[in-house]
This record gives structure tokens, C-alpha cells and sequence, in this order.
């Protein structure tokens, strides 16, 4: 076993079928690599071949009746810069990709490796998840499409088999009356610096009556989870100081963070409280409640 | 071994690389251009900036695969023969540079910046040279010199 | 006379600020030289073992590997500098017997055609190890039965006990006694180039080249020199460009060079080694964790009449500056007020995690941060105005230094506090507090002294060269280390000025080398703007006064008489009389076949003091009360230098230490787990970046210093001495916790509200 980062091929296929060919045919060995900030950074072991997807034009963000789709090779800067994203509750995505890593890496990084990187501190999934994303997944049989939140299996693993991988990210239109917010704890807000703890949120409402909430949070578990409690809780109610509390307790009952060098359980929990209660708020304020 | 064809401050070259060779240790130790700097191989310092395609970017995180057909700009490239870029000209007027292991970074971060945007605010800046860490000057001076020269290369476009 | 300064006092561009802007500037980790073999370190994966048994075999035969040292091939050398010059000590094993003393302590290196040939060789190398017991709490070092990290009976690196006066009576004659404890953490100097880059050269001659970025070259030829038994003549260091230093490259790199010339030894080869960002944070040295506890005596009216400090300082591994930091912590603790009655006791204490050293501020930093919060402590329980408090009680002009019996000669504090004061708005800080939903703002200051130089503590001798050309230009030639600070710049002007020459007069190369320059002690505790610059002067207006006699004769006058001016040595009363510079040098050197005459004037030995450096802070901070998240909102600090000779210069320093002095507060410290540091990297040791920091308001305090050159006095070690007890002080402002525990951080500060 080698202990060293050194693949001993780079290939730049021309369409997703070759794609899923090489990778399948490298048995787990294959790596895709898009902007190369968090591969470069980690330099795996178990990497004997890179498969780079410039060739398959990936880089897009289009805006249609039904949503918005990205494509996995779009690099962070075009999300934080576009226009189709500028809106309700899409705006979340610009704000959480500014609140990432920093100008220059945002150059290369891609959404799509921000994503399968399945770090579970990472930015984007949390907001995605409460945009109700799906990603668009490609093989050898074809694609299949999941649940941006199913996508994560634990600690840098996802469903994603040997001849997979990511090629878009879906995002669905919503009502009128949604709003949407995210939130990020670093160390004194120090930029660069990964999440302590993140969260997100959605609200859609129907006249003053919550119609339906999301809450979603990060570095609190293997992967980011959504609150499902804190749904429960706001949903069909009339939003008052009270229930924004009582929400964002739930959803610290249900993080479960670990002790690290970063931050304490301890100290991730009661942040939890915060940015939920911080990110319902904003989420209301922007529905104008 | 696979073969890129990649542009360099303006020379063409046809080389043959490592699957996993960064555009930073081809720049360094094959093309001999070792203004860029090796500081951490992590792309947290930002001393390995260069200009790809007229953006910044981190060499160190850059495979040198990736960059076939590209235009690569390093601080070498920057200077009109003996003369020096504005950027430069600025970061010497302002004593922008201490020990100068991060000089050639934030000047790279400067240069993708000012070519965006022409006349930025202060935090424009600070947000801009975010990934480059400098241990000496603690940015004041440099923050100036990038607004100086900004300056500078708007008073030559009036020109 | 200084309204006549025409180059000190001016910021001229630094000589060598056009290479370094251009990529031109070759640093270690940039340089090649022909025929060279790159090396890699092992390192000890234990934090405390024996090595049983060594076999390189498998590494020798890889067909790209050249030369494989160990432990058991290198050289050992003890002593700390001082004792090096002087007599033997004990405080320093540069290269360990058969016991490693932490994770990453070098065991053996290799040197191969190419680093990935290097890399792959470490691989093959098997260590057979006995592991010990390790420590890695000092205090728990401390006790009877702890495992022994040294040969000696306990871990134990240096002891020293200070008393002046009688503290017990002060205690008894004061109004109220305040006691604290405070802890400090371990900040890595993280300089932008790796601290490394070494390249070895034992191929040519039996003589030893060491490209080094050292930042005291004369001191690592002497210790290389002793290593490895050969002549000091044939060992010869030169210095290239170096991307920051801040201390951490003092003395040798554990390991590095030692290692280094050992595999070119071998080899025959030159030898480059350069280390990772990862080996630079877990085995080069970092700023000691000093353990505090404090009492203080004060009368009602804010008067110290007695301190107690008790220091314990985290050695690490090994301990280079076992007794210098804590020396260090001992003067300023001492000497930034003027209290009668004060005991200072420090235990330096081994343990077996990665080593400490030099760093920017070296000690002061941690005491200064205890006893300003101690003293914002005493102010608020007193009603006295905090600024009040400081300026009751600080060590000022004529004042007895009780540890070195000089009288302090120059004084600024007074100065510093009032114009940082006046530009912060003190007066107007309760009126600028916010309460904003969870935000809280407060302000806070503190101050703090630092000293330029070591003349009383060590050897510590300044030398320089400055040599006429024939055409009037200059060359000036000293072993003055430039990591950043601009102090060759600094010496050039010096030179230029005492010569009345223009700045562009004046050559210095970029590098110092020590086949060229005189023994020179190196750049530490801010001396060489001050010590250097004393040897520059006096070098100088040696090489002047031979100019004048020769002139004098030349033109049959008195040299009392002759004056140097606009490139003509004139008589002052009748300037006909008056020949140019240039020709008179030409004639002397080259005319007149006779002579062959190059005017120059060396000077070596000490400076004649160790001045002062006052400095003062004020930070404005916000305080998010729901997640114990910090912003500074302002600062403002000034320092007094005595003389700025280069005022950017001096801007620089002061707000490039402020800044690192910032992250020491808020953000840094390496992270230590069972003797493993868990964030080597710049991700999880968060250094502030350009939008974390606020603008600084650098205020230069002139207080000349009269030995100092044109006045001047030094700055860079001060500048980061009170940052963290002004940004602690102001957070107590903002939300009522003190923390005594650096980092402050937002979960510590939350903890407590």
C-alpha cells in the first residue's frame, strides 16, 4: 500500500458514459476531481487514477418554470454571483457560498465538490436541503435522482457507487411568501474558517400561518440533518417569539454533535439554538413578518 | 506521463506531466519560476496565487492536467519589461512588503481584483486578499497599496 | 541637529523591496545548487522513547537514495549560546542520544536524487523503539516521580528567584491584595516560508557552506563549527532571503542543519532540506505556555507596594531558551513598575511535547497579558481611572533599573498613553457603549515596556564595515539578519546619514555572509536598529574621520576645518578650498602610486545599554452575548522608538505585530493531545486574515534614547507584548468576564457570562 498521494493516471473523459466506464473500471480507485481544492488538500491513498470532467460541460446554472438546476461542475463564484440566484428563497445559496472558504478557492471550487466531498461541516447541503434539492446522480445504468439529504451516508461517504457520480443539482419553485435563511458559526467569525456549526431554514406561509418550515443544520452529526421537530413545531402555526424558541430547542435536542478540537458538544448545541432561532427569524423577516 | 500544451506570462509551452503534479511544482521546479511560493500545499496561505484564465487561483491546488489550453500569469509575468506593474510600483511606494514570501500572492490577488473591479472599497479589498495570510505587516499596508494602485491604473485609463 | 537629518527619518524604499515585489528574491526553499541531493527528516512518532535499534538498510539500496544519517551518525552538542561563547551548559541538546522527547523528534534523514526518492526511502527505514513513560504537564513534571525527560534528576530546565525589597512587609503595608492565576498558550510563529530550507555543502575544500535562513549566522557557525569538531574559519553560513522569522529562526533548526550537513558529509553531495507546513508546526519551536499566579499589594490611592509572580513555563522537549524567555518575563515583569517590594520566581520545565523558543516578544508577552489584566482588575475595584492607574505607577526617566543598576535615560510612556488615549477617545468610551440585541461593546487599554538588545544578559556584539569606493559610493558590510523588518535597509540609512551621503549612496547586499562580515550576534530582542545601528555609526564615522584626515592632507588644512558636503570635502570658511570626494578616493586608491589607500572603518563590541521601549493600547471590541463571538472595533497604540529611522518601517512593525499579537489573544495556540499537536495546519490554526482585522492606528512616540543611533531605540519585540490584555480587558468592559486564559475564546467567553 502506497502512503503517498500518487495516482498513476489522469483522464479527462468526453461524456458521462465514458465517465462511469473509467471510474467503474478502476474498482473505487478513481477519483473524480472538479475545482481539486478539497482532493489537493486530503491527498487520498487510495487513488490510482483522477478523472477530471471539464469535458462534459457541467457549468451551468439555468432557471425554468419548475426551479432552478446547477450543474456539478459549476464553480462556487458563479453561484455567488448569479442573478437567477439573487431571489427568494435562492438567495440563500449566494449567502452560504459567500460565507465559504474565500474568494480565490470559490474560483475553483465546485458545487458539486462541495457536496460529494460529504464533510459534515460543509456549507452548501444545509441550504440546499432546505430548498428541498435533489442531485442528479449518473452511471452506467443510466442517472437516478435523490434527495440532496439522502445523499449523505456518514463522515465522507455517500450513496455515490464505484461508476458514479454527481452531475446536477435540482432545486424546485416555490410559493410567494417563502423565505429562507442561512446561518454559520466560525471562530470569531474568522473567514476561511469551516463551521463550528451551521444552520438553515425555510418558512412558506399562507397568509400569517407557517405552511410549511424547514430547518436544517450541520456539524452536528455524521452528516447534516434536518430538524424534523422543529418542522413539527412551526408548522400551521402562527409564528410568535415563543414558537421560534421552542423550535430551535428542538432541533438542538436533535443535533447530536461530538466533542472536537474545533468546539465542544456542549458549546455546538447551545449554537444550534442560536443560528435556528437567528435563521427562523430572518427567514420570517424576509416574508416581511 | 500525459502531455498539456499551457500558456505561461505569455510563452507557449508543451510539457509532459504527472497525473498529480500541481500547476504550483510545475511552475516551480520545472519551469524555474519560483516567484511563486510554496507556503503551506494546503491553499490556506495564498502564497502559491497565480492568475489562470484572469482569475486567482491556487497553484498549490491547481493539477497542472487541468489547466491544458489555459493562460497562466505568475508574478513573473507581471512587469512590462524593466518597468513595473502599477501593483508592484504601489506595493514598493507604500512598503507594503516585509519579508516578501507573501508579496507575490497578494500581488497575483491583486492584480484578478483590480481587473474586475477598478475602484474598490477597502473592504473590497480585505474580502478580496482573504486567502492570502501575511505574517509581517498585518494588511494595513498592503490594503493601501492595492487602493493606491487601483488609483494609479484609473489615472492611466483617463489617460 | 535633528531638524538637519536629511536620510534618518525619511521612509526610504527598501533596497531590496524591487526583488522581492518581482519573484526575483531567491528564499531557502528556492535555492539549487549544482549537484544537489534533497533530503527528508523521520520523525519519532512517540512523545517520549528509546531507540533500540536503527536498520537503514532497505533505504540505502533504494537505487535514488545517496546518504542515510541517524541519530547514532550525527554529531551531539549541548549548551545554550551564552555558555557556547563562554563555557559549557546544559541547557540544549541540539541533537538527541537515543532518546526522542516528542512527536516529530528527528531519528534519522535521508538524502536522494529527487524528494520523492527521499520520501519513499523514510519509508523503508525500521525503528525499533522502547516507549517510556511521558509527561506533558509541566506541573505534573514538576513532581517527585515524574518520568525524566533529560539526564538530569528532574525536568527542571532553569530556576530563578528575583527578590527586591521585602515583598512579605509591602504586602502588610497595603490596602488590598489581589490574586490571580493565568494561563497563556502556545503560539506558533507560523512565518509564511517554512521555518526550514537549509542546504549543506561539504564538497569542495574541508569546508563546510550552510545556506541558512538563520537569523544569527556567526552563532550557527560557531555551534556548527563545534559540532562537527572542524576550525570555525572553515565553516562559512550565508544567509538568502528569509520569509519571516519572528525568533523561530534562532540558533539552528532542531535538527535541520545538524541533519543536513551529515547527509552531505555522506555523500559528498549538497544537501537541501527543506520542511513541510505540517513538520514546521510540530517540530520547530513555538512561544512557551507560561502558567501565572500573581498577588499584588496596592494602597487605596493605587500604589504598588508589593508583586508577587510565580511563572511556570512549558519547556517542551528541549530547551533552547529555557532561561532566556523566562529571564525575559523577569525583567519586564520587574521592571514595567516601580514598586519597591517584588519576588519573581520562574520554574522552566521540561515535558514531552514539542519544543519551544525564541518568539517575538519572548516572554513578555505572556506576563504582560497577566499583569495588565491584573492591573485593569486593581483599577476597576479602586475607582480609578485604568490610564490613571498606569501612569501612578510605571517605571520611568531617571528611575533606577534594580536588575541591571542603569538609569533609564529615555522615557515615552507617558507620552504613548496620552496621545493614544487623546486619538481613541478614552474620555468619550462610556459614551460610545452599545447594547445592540445580543451585541455588547467596551473598551479597554493596557500598557507595556520591552527592552533593545541583550548587553546585559548575553554575548552580544554588533559589528560593522563601511568601505569608500573610489567613485564615493559606499558599501556598507555587517551580518545584520534581514527576515522582514527591514533593518539592512534601516543600517544603510544610518550609514548614509553619519556620512552625509545619499541613501542610494549606500550599497548592502541581501545577504549576509559570514566569510565577509565581522561576528556579529545576530537580529534578537530588537537590537539591531539600535545595537547594529551603534556599530554602523561608529563604523561610519571611523571610515568619515579617515576621509577627513587624508583630505587634510591633501589639501594642507586643519581636518577641524574640512566639512563633507554635496560630494566635495570643503573647508567650512573659505570653500575654495575643496576637492571632490571622488577624486580625492580615486587619488588615494589608484593615483597616486604610492598609496593604494581604501578608506573604510570597522567597528565591533557592544552597545553600551539596554533602552527601554514604552508602548501603550487601546482596543474597542463587540461581544455577541449569545455565542461569545468577538470583534475589534478600533484600536489604537503608540510606541515609542526613541528615533523612527524609517517611520513606514516602524508602521509596519508595530501593525504586523499587533496583528499576530490579535490572533495570540483571540484565535491561535497549537492544540496538544497526548503530546500530539492536532492542528499543524493553517485550517485549524487560525492565523487573522485582512477582513478579520480592523484598521490600526499606529501612533511613533520619539523619546530619544542617547546612546542609540540618531537616538533611535528598537520596536519589533514589543509590538505584540500587550495586545492580548488589551483585548481581554475590553472584553471584560463589554459583557463583565475576565478571561485568564489564552486564546480567548468565544466558547471560553460564553462559558463564563
Amino acid at each position: 500500500m502506497r502512503n503517498i498521494f500518487r495516482p498513476s493516471e489522469f483522464r479527462r473523459p468526453k461524456d458521462l458514459h465514458e465517465t462511469s466506464w473509467i471510474l467503474s473500471s478502476f474498482e473505487g480507485r478513481a477519483r473524480v476531481v472538479a475545482g481539486g481544492t478539497e482532493l489537493l488538500v486530503h491527498k487520498p491513498l487510495d487513488v490510482d487514477c483522477l478523472v477530471g470532467l471539464s469535458k462534459l460541460d457541467l457549468d451551468y446554472i439555468r432557471n425554468g418554470r419548475a426551479g432552478i438546476t446547477i450543474g456539478a461542475g459549476t464553480t462556487l463564484v458563479k453561484i455567488e454571483e448569479s442573478e437567477a440566484l439573487s431571489v427568494e428563497p435562492y438567495r440563500i445559496l449566494r449567502e452560504a457560498t459567500r460565507l465559504l472558504a474565500t474568494p480565490t478557492i470559490r474560483n475553483t471550487a465546485t458545487i458539486g465538490g462541495n457536496i460529494c466531498n460529504a464533510s459534515p461541516a460543509v456549507d452548501l447541503p444545509p441550504a440546499l436541503m432546505v430548498l428541498d434539492a435533489k442531485v442528479i446522480i449518473s452511471g452506467l445504468e443510466g442517472t437516478r435522482e435523490i434527495p440532496i439529504a439522502d445523499f449523505f451516508e456518514g463522515v465522507k461517504k455517500t450513496v455515490l457507487s464505484d461508476d458514479e457520480f454527481m452531475v446536477e443539482v435540482k432545486i424546485p419553485a416555490f410559493p410567494e411568501n417563502t423565505g429562507a435563511s442561512f446561518q454559520k458559526l466560525r471562530h470569531h467569525q474568522t473567514s476561511i474558517d469551516i463551521a463550528i456549526v451551521n444552520a438553515a431554514a425555510r418558512l412558506s406561509f399562507a397568509g400569517d400561518t407557517v405552511k410549511e418550515a424547514k430547518v436544517a443544520m450541520g456539524s452536528v452529526a455524521a452528516t447534516p440533518i434536518y430538524s424534523k421537530k422543529a418542522e413539527e413545531i412551526l408548522k400551521g402555526k402562527i409564528l410568535d417569539v415563543d414558537i421560534v424558541k421552542r423550535a430551535a430547542e428542538a432541533a438542538s435536542g436533535e443535533a447530536k454533535p461530538i466533542d472536537d478540537i474545533r468546539a465542544s458538544a456542549g458549546y455546538r448545541k447551545r449554537m444550534v439554538t442560536v443560528l435556528v432561532e437567528r435563521a427562523l427569524e430572518e427567514s420570517a423577516r424576509r416574508c416581511g413578518k | 506521463m500525459l502531455y498539456i500544451n499551457i500558456k505561461v506570462n505569455g510563452k507557449e509551452y508543451e510539457l509532459g506531466v504527472k497525473p498529480y503534479e500541481t500547476l504550483l511544482e510545475t511552475l516551480r521546479d520545472k519551469l524555474g519560476l519560483t516567484g511563486t511560493k510554496l507556503g503551506c500545499g494546503d491553499g490556506e496561505c495564498g502564497a502559491c496565487t497565480v492568475n489562470l484564465n484572469g482569475k486567482a487561483v491556487l497553484s498549490c491546488l491547481t493539477l497542472v492536467a487541468q489547466t491544458d489550453e489555459k493562460e497562466i500569469l505568475t508574478i513573473e509575468g507581471l512587469q512590462n519589461g524593466a518597468e513595473l506593474h502599477p501593483i508592484q510600483e504601489s506595493f514598493v511606494e507604500n512598503s507594503a512588503i516585509q519579508c516578501g514570501y507573501c508579496t507575490p500572492g497578494l500581488v497575483m490577488s491583486a492584480k484578478a481584483l483590480l481587473e474586475e473591479n477598478g475602484d474598490p472599497t477597502d473592504e473590497n479589498v480585505r474580502e478580496k486578499i482573504a486567502n492570502n495570510l501575511c505574517r509581517c505587516t498585518g494588511y494595513e499596508q498592503p490594503v493601501r497599496a492595492i487602493l493606491e494602485a487601483a488609483k494609479k491604473i484609473r489615472g492611466e485609463n483617463d489617460r | 541637529m535633528t531638524d538637519k537629518l536629511s536620510v534618518v527619518g525619511k521612509s526610504v524604499t527598501r533596497f531590496d523591496a524591487v526583488d522581492k515585489v518581482t519573484g526575483k528574491a531567491k528564499y531557502g526553499i528556492d535555492l539549487k545548487v549544482e549537484g544537489m541531493l534533497y533530503g527528508k527528516i523521520l520523525r519519532s512518532p512517540y512523545p517520549h522513547a528509546r531507540v533500540i535499534k536503527i536498520d537503514t538498510r532497505r533505504a540505502e539500496n533504494h537505487p535514488r537514495v545517496r546518504a542515510v544519517t541517524t541519530i547514532n551518525d550525527v554529531p551531539k552538542i549541548t549548551g545554550a549560546i551564552g555558555h557556547l561563547m563562554t563555557q559549557e551548559g546544559r541547557d540544549h541538546l541540539y541533537l538527541h542520544d537515543n532518546i526522542v522527547r516528542f512527536i516529530g523528534d528527528p531519528i534519522a534523514a535521508v538524502a536522494a536524487d529527487d524528494l520523492e526518492a527521499a520520501q519513499d526511502a523514510l519509508s523503508l527505514i525500521h525503528v525499533e523503539y522502547e516507549e517510556l513513560p511521558a509527561v506533558f504537564d509541566p506541573v505534573e513534571a514538576m513532581k517527585d516521580g515524574a518520568p525524566v525527560i533529560h539526564t538530569e534528576d528532574n525536568n527542571i530546565a532553569f530556576h530563578v528567584l528575583k527578590e527586591i525589597g521585602e515583598l512579605d512587609q509591602g504586602l502588610e503595608e497595603t490596602d488590598h491584595v489581589f490574586e490571580e492565576r493565568y494561563y497563556t498558550s502556545k503560539q506558533k510563529h507560523a512565518t509564511m516560508e517554512p521555518t526550514s530550507s537549509c542546504v549543506a555543502d561539504y564538497s569542495q575544500n574541508g569546508r563546510l557552506s550552510v545556506y541558512s535562513s538563520t537569523q544569527r549566522p556567526h552563532v550557527s557557525k560557531l555551534y556548527l563549527a563545534k559540532a562537527f569538531d572542524l576550525p570555525v574559519s572553515k565553516v562559512r553560513i550565508i544567509k538568502p532571503y528569509t520569509g519571516g522569522a519572528f525568533g523561530g529562526r534562532d540558533y539552528l533548526i532542531h535538527g535541520l542543519e545538524i541533519m543536513c550537513t551529515s547527509l552531505s558529509m555522506k555523500s559528498g553531495s549538497p544537501v537541501k532540506i527543506s520542511f513541510t507546513r505540517e513538520e514546521d508546526f510540530i517540530a520547530t519551536e513555538a512561544r512557551h505556555p507560561f502558567i501565572i499566579d500573581l498577588r499584588f499589594g496596592v494602597t487605596d490611592d493605587g500604589i504598588l507596594k508589593a508583586m508577587e509572580m510565580k511563572c511556570v513555563m512549558d519547556v517542551g522537549g528541549y530547551g533552547a531558551h529555557a532561561a532566556g524567555v523566562m529571564t525575559n518575563a523577569l525583567t519586564k515583569g520587574v521592571l514595567i513598575y516601580k514598586c519597591p517590594n517584588i519576588t519573581f520566581e520562574g520554574h522552566s520545565v521540561y515535558t514531552n511535547k514539542a519544543l519551544c523558543g525564541a518568539y517575538r516578544g519572548y516572554g513578555n508577552p505572556q506576563i504582560n497579558f497577566a499583569i495588565e489584566s491584573l492591573m485593569d482588575q486593581i483599577a476597576e475595584k479602586l475607582g480609578i481611572d485604568a490610564v490613571e492607574l498606569r501612569l501612578k505607577n510605571y517605571r520611568g526617566l531617571n528611575e533606577l533599573d534594580p536588575l541591571s543598576g542603569q538609569r533609564i535615560e529615555s522615557d515615552g510612556m507617558t507620552e504613548c498613553i496620552e496621545k493614544a488615549a487623546e486619538k481613541f477617545d478614552w474620555i468619550g468610551r462610556e459614551k460610545r457603549k452599545v447594547a445592540n440585541g445580543t451585541k455588547r461593546t467596551g473598551t479597554g487599554m493596557c500598557c507595556l515596556i520591552h527592552h533593545s538588545g541583550g548587553r546585559f544578559a548575553i554575548p552580544d556584539p554588533a559589528a560593522a564595515t563601511v568601505m569608500f569606493n573610489s567613485d564615493g559610493s559606499v558599501n556598507l558590510v555587517t551580518a545584520a539578519a534581514d527576515e522582514g523588518q527591514g533593518n539592512r535597509t534601516v543600517l544603510a540609512q544610518i550609514a548614509a546619514e553619519t556620512l552625509g551621503l545619499d541613501y542610494e549612496q549606500v550599497s548592502i547586499s541581501s545577504e549576509p555572509d559570514t566569510d565577509m562580515t565581522p561576528f556579529d550576534s545576530g537580529t534578537h530582542g530588537s537590537r539591531q536598529t539600535y545595537a547594529g545601528g551603534i556599530a554602523v555609526k561608529r563604523a561610519a564615522e571611523k571610515a568619515k574621520d579617515k576621509l577627513l584626515d587624508l583630505a587634510a592632507q591633501h589639501l594642507e588644512a586643519r581636518k577641524d576645518d574640512l566639512r563633507i558636503g554635496d560630494g566635495f570635502i570643503f573647508h567650512v570658511d573659505n570653500p575654495s578650498i575643496n576637492i571632490l570626494v571622488s577624486d580625492l578616493l580615486t587619488a588615494l586608491q589608484f593615483e597616486d602610486l604610492s598609496k593604494g589607500i581604501q578608506v573604510m572603518g570597522t567597528s565591533t563590541g557592544v552597545a553600551p545599554a539596554v533602552p527601554t521601549i514604552y508602548g501603550a493600547n487601546f482596543a474597542e471590541v463587540e461581544v455577541d452575548m449569545a455565542t461569545g463571538e468577538v470583534r475589534i472595533l478600533k484600536f489604537v497604540c503608540a510606541f515609542d522608538v526613541g528615533k523612527a529611522i524609517n517611520p513606514a518601517h516602524v508602521e509596519g512593525q508595530i501593525i504586523g505585530g499587533e496583528v499576530t499579537g490579535m490572533g495570540y489573544a483571540l484565535t491561535e495556540g497549537l492544540i496538544t493531545k497526548d503530546g500530539k499537536i492536532m492542528n499543524p495546519n493553517f485550517g485549524d490554526y487560525r492565523m487573522l486574515r485582512a477582513c478579520d482585522v480592523p484598521k490600526i492606528d499606529a501612533i511613533i512616540v520619539e523619546s530619544p534614547e542617547p546612546s542609540g543611533p540618531f537616538g533611535a531605540k528598537g520596536v519589533g519585540e514589543a509590538t505584540n507584548a500587550g495586545t492580548a490584555a488589551v483585548i481581554a480587558n475590553a472584553i471584560y468592559d463589554a459583557v463583565g468576564v475576565r478571561i485568564e486564559d489564552l486564546p480567548l475564546s468565544q466558547e471560553k467567553i460564553l462559558h463564563s457570562l
